[in-house]
């Protein structure tokens, strides 16, 4: 048991190590501090993915990495995220930089299965119309006709069937595996001890004697089975789609 | 007897292992070496995607009264000769033309003011920084799949098994012509 701490270590140095970008934390990723309603796009997006299922994510940066541009870094982003649904490629990275030159101000990323719906000169048009507002300093509100302007020219787009993930059918086998388990634990910790753990448990009655420590108590004292909610952890909420470097970027 | 019974239990794990590795390997190297197929083709479909670009081009520029003929002839002879290429290097020296010849154009084309503030030559410009954009995403994801073939045909113990089933080392981008990393001059600024 000593060497756990050192297993979980050496599995955990090298994600630490690996990961270049930031995790994801919504749809809305205000990692620059500049969109001061991040909350109301967030529901917007949200509201979006569960009507259409295309993912839509805001990302935006006080400055770009070195040796980045708009376009590999949203292209990288896109990847590591994996926006938008897997079968469907319907992601859609919508960059914002903080006080970004010309050229390396923000950028729409479109997924492969959006590039049907919205070329590179369209989601260029949309950006345009969003450009007086970033640069008037209301990244708000350029976000916002960016959302806008994507919706508009995605009223056509028909989802696909929301795919059959198996990943999650194999998540869900897991957690069954792990309910029964924990259950199981339960029934058989509720017929020992709560004292010493190991000793059977002989009720008569209200009244319940340990067979190993000898201990006397009430039968509600016994041990009830701990139910241990497992949450998260499996990556962000996106789906694993695919870009190619299509968009555009201003 | 019963040594003899772990003795033939030690061969039989031994084999099992060796199958499953040679297995194992094989099954990776053929999906290795159709991901490069698969990334190269990515690239043919965005040069691909460029080359359609180009009659729109050409309308676009050639309705301006004066504007160098001989740049239009040029870039339009150079889309048929990427429709009549045969092989993989004349697809790549073509693409690699016309990506120079549509980045001179461009150039040429700032001689007009009017010509580049029409809505029609800015949609053309989004588009075109799309497709060179594209194109270059597909050729880092064609040498991404080429290193990681590489790696296995070159690695112990893949090699050997590389060996035996005729997997070989493929070629990166960079062997193009000199200049064509270069993507054009997209000038996006506004």
């Amino acid at each position: 048991m000593k060497l756990l701490p050192l297993f979980v270590l050496l599995l955990v140095v090298p994600m630490v190590q690996a990961a270049q970008f930031p995790a994801s934390v919504g749809y809305v990723n205000d990692f620059a501090g500049i969109l001061p309603n991040a909350g109301a796009l967030e529901a917007i997006l949200a509201a979006y993915e569960k009507n259409t299922t295309i993912e839509i994510a805001i990302v935006t940066i006080s400055e770009l990495p070195p040796e980045h541009s708009t376009a590999t870094y949203t292209v990288e982003l896109f990847e590591e995220w994996g926006i938008g649904k897997k079968s469907e490629d319907n992601g859609i990275l919508v960059l914002l930089v903080k006080d970004g030159a010309p050229g390396a101000r923000m950028r729409i990323e479109l997924g492969y299965g959006i590039q049907g719906y919205i070329t590179g000169a369209e989601a260029g048009r949309i950006l345009d119309d969003a450009l007086p507002s970033y640069e008037a300093g209301g990244y708000q509100t350029a976000a916002e006709i960016i959302v806008a302007g994507l919706k508009t020219q995605l009223t056509s787009y028909v989802p696909g069937e929301r795919p059959e993930d198996t990943p999650g059918l194999i998540f869900f086998l897991i957690f069954i595996a792990v309910f029964v388990f924990i259950i199981a634990f339960g029934i058989i910790a509720s017929t020992r001890c709560p004292y010493c753990i190991r000793g059977k448990v002989v009720c008569t009655g209200n009244k319940c004697v340990c067979t190993r420590c000898k201990r006397k108590f009430d039968k509600r004292r016994r041990r009830s089975g701990v139910f241990v909610v497992a949450g998260g952890g499996v990556g962000g909420g996106f789906g694993g789609g695919g870009s190619g470097g299509g968009g555009a970027g201003r | 007897m019963k040594k003899f019974w772990i003795a033939l239990g030690v061969v039989v794990l031994i084999i099992l292992i060796l199958v499953s590795t040679i297995w194992g390997s094989y099954n990776s190297l053929v999906y290795l070496d159709q991901n490069v197929d698969k990334t190269w083709s990515d690239v043919e479909v965005q040069y691909q995607r460029r080359v359609d670009l180009i009659p729109n081009l050409v309308n676009v520029v050639e309705g301006f009264a004066g504007f160098e003929k001989e740049t239009l002839t040029e870039i339009t002879q150079l889309r048929s000769q990427w429709q009549s290429a045969s092989s993989a290097q004349e697809q790549v020296q073509t693409a690699n033309q016309i990506e120079s010849a549509i980045s001179k154009l461009l150039l040429i084309s700032e001689n007009y003011p009017t010509l580049t503030a029409g809505a029609q030559f800015l949609a053309l410009q989004d588009s075109l920084a799309e497709t060179e954009n594209m194109v270059s995403v597909a050729r880092t994801r064609y040498n991404s799949a080429v290193r990681d073939l590489n790696a296995a045909v070159k690695f112990f113990p893949s090699n050997i098994i590389a060996q035996w089933f005729g997997f070989v080392e493929k070629d990166y981008f960079a062997t193009i012509t000199p200049g064509a990393e270069v993507a054009p001059e997209v000038n996006i600024d506004v």
